[in-house]
């Protein structure tokens, strides 16, 4: 019977039965094999309560919906375009950081396509840069900037992993940190390569601009500190992670909506209303996956799963490489969140006890994610891409392909040098 | 039809109104109290306490508005693969589950709360628990709600009536 009701769950599940549902009916589940009254389910959504972290979400969240309302795009890719478009093939480079930089911000949900990739396409297709190439470097640059902190993802696993409380306890700055290096990597390798390639193209050059470049930045004048701010705020100690985003949420409102003036007030509810919604479904799905992960834990599955692996896989790197296949096929039949909320209670007591530091875990699953991101069948970005730019996705698909190699580097460097991630610890 | 059209129209402005008061209270009592424990070396003891509970509300309230936009959050691996006449009844067997599951937990939940009406504690200043956990239920209910309305829309191909 419980079988029955387990297996038409998970057939409701991919079937596109609602995320919190399908928890909501697992949880259930758990709750009648372990015989627990179902009012228990109530106080598991009440301990939401009990996680201060959580507030950050909300309050970034909003910073993200704001930000990509706003112009911020075109002033980050003119100030990025002044900074390095004079270099030889910087328009690629430009792209990589300015989309790095504003998917941190806005949580990577594909805002970064539409807000920048609407900019940077016809700059570079105008500079002469091949157009497949072009293509694939923007819907590659849709999910990159996942890493760096405050993005959503990168809080989510920190809010997760730390309810768990499975492994070496660390804080959410030490996850922030974490995610720099690996960031900075794959925004350097991809520029590396791009480059490379490019270097036969007969690109133009502008001559370097100062007057360019103190335009842009006086435009982006109220905006350039914020993530300055942020990062000293946070690795500095001096205020909580959730300070900082509802102070940014705060600083924003106000740039936005009364100096810059390209929010209207009228439109703020909207904004709320589009970034609440986003965040309670989320929350949702967060507090009833927390509550099935408890009766699994109650009823030892981690451990059975742990045992059952041992017998095949007995070191951790043979572990790490399988987690990486694993990840890359996830993530690209199952969005971000989702994933999240599903397999990071599942596989991190299992890569703890393989030795793998909980923050380099949330590393290494965050990276693979990213590249699910344009991986068919449904990879964001490229549907994102698609509809944006009016282009097939099987065109998008073969010309990010070089990317996503490029990016598996990465990933791979990422997973088997565990430094770049925990330096700081 | 018209009346009830009006009555839909205002109900889900108030609704939307008060996702954004309960957003703005939350900002504003995050600013203060950074405002309060840096500067004046102070803050409010029941400050925390008030926006984690404002957290829970923000996030029931969300969801439940959520639902009424389409924007939770699904898997949706295999409907692409079904035909155009079994998407239909896709759709009407998850919403309907959806729908008998948020009841459960809606009723169970409404059991709770009841039960620490009276026999809850505190939970910050003089407000009891029972009073913060009153959104869980509140929310399920109309989770559970605007699910079995959209199976019903969709059973009888009425999608007008929900705008």
């Amino acid at each position: 019977m419980i079988l029955i009701a387990a297996a038409a769950l998970v057939f409701l599940a991919f079937f596109g039965m609602p995320l919190y549902a399908v928890f909501a009916g697992a949880a259930l589940l758990g709750y009648t094999v372990a015989d627990v009254n179902f009012a228990a389910i109530t106080v598991e959504i009440y301990r939401m309560v009990d996680t201060p972290l959580l507030l950050a979400l909300p309050m970034f969240t909003f910073s993200g919906y704001l930000l990509s309302e706003s112009r911020a795009s075109h002033r980050l890719v003119e100030l990025t375009q002044a900074m390095v478009g004079s270099v030889r093939g910087g328009l690629a480079v430009v792209a990589f950081v300015s989309c790095a930089l504003f998917t941190a911000f806005t949580g990577a949900c594909g805002v970064t396509i539409v807000a920048l990739g609407a900019l940077l396409l016809p700059a570079m297709l105008q500079q002469r840069y091949p157009e497949k190439f072009t293509l694939g470097l923007i819907t590659t640059s849709g999910s990159l900037g996942l890493l760096l902190p405050p993005s959503l993802p990168l809080i989510l696993y920190g809010i997760i992993s730390q309810q768990m409380g499975v492994g070496e306890p660390f804080t959410l700055t030490q996850l922030f940190m974490a995610g720099l290096l690996p960031a900075l990597l794959m925004i350097v390798v991809l520029s590396a390569w791009s480059l490379f390639t490019l270097r036969h193209e007969p690109l133009p050059t502008q001559p370097f601009s100062f007057v360019r470049l103190r335009k842009a930045i006086w435009d982006a004048k109220w905006e350039l500190p914020m993530p300055i701010v942020v990062l000293a705020c946070i690795y500095g100690g001096w205020l909580a992670v959730s300070e900082v985003a509802a102070l940014v949420a705060f600083y924003l409102l106000i740039v936005e909506v009364f100096i810059y003036r390209e929010v209207s007030v009228r439109t703020l509810p909207k904004v709320i209303k589009e970034s609440m919604t986003m965040v309670g479904g989320l929350l949702l799905i967060l507090a009833l996956s927390m509550a099935f992960t408890n009766t699994l834990i109650d009823a030892e599955v981690p451990a059975h799963l742990f045992a059952w692996i041992q017998k095949y896989v007995h070191d951790r790197w043979t572990f790490l490489l399988l987690l990486n296949i694993f990840l890359l096929i996830l993530g690209s039949i199952v969005e971000i969140f989702p994933a999240l909320v599903i397999v990071v209670p599942l596989i991190l007591p299992i890569a703890v006890s393989f030795g793998v530091h909980p923050v380099h875990l949330g590393i290494i699953f965050l990276a693979n994610m990213q590249i699910g991101y344009f991986m068919p069948p449904v990879g964001m970005s490229l549907f994102i891409a698609s509809y944006r730019f009016k282009k097939p996705i099987l065109l998008l698909f073969k010309s990010t392909l070089p990317f996503m190699l490029v990016l598996l580097l990465a990933v791979l460097i990422i997973t088997y040098v565990p430094w770049l991630s925990l330096w700081m610890l | 039809m018209n009346a009830l059209h009006r009555l839909i129209k205002t109900l889900h402005w108030l609704e939307d109104a008060v996702l954004v008061v309960i957003f703005i209270s939350l900002m504003g009592l995050a600013f203060a109290q950074i405002g309060m424990r840096n500067f004046f070396n102070g803050g409010w003891l029941w400050a925390d306490t008030a926006l984690r509970v404002l957290v829970l509300w923000i996030a029931m309230w969300g969801a439940s508005v959520a639902a009424r936009h389409g924007h939770h959050i699904r898997i949706e691996l295999a409907p692409h693969y079904l035909p155009k006449s079994w998407q239909r009844f896709n759709t009407i067997l998850c919403d309907l589950a959806c729908a008998l599951i948020s009841s459960v937990v809606a009723y169970y939940s409404t059991v709770f709360v009841i039960d620490e009406y009276t026999n809850g504690g505190i939970a910050f200043a003089s407000i009891p628990v029972w009073v913060c956990e009153l959104i869980i239920p509140v929310s399920l209910i109309i989770l559970a709600f605007r699910f079995s309305a959209q199976t019903l829309v969709t059973i009888f191909h009425t999608e007008e009536i929900l705008e």
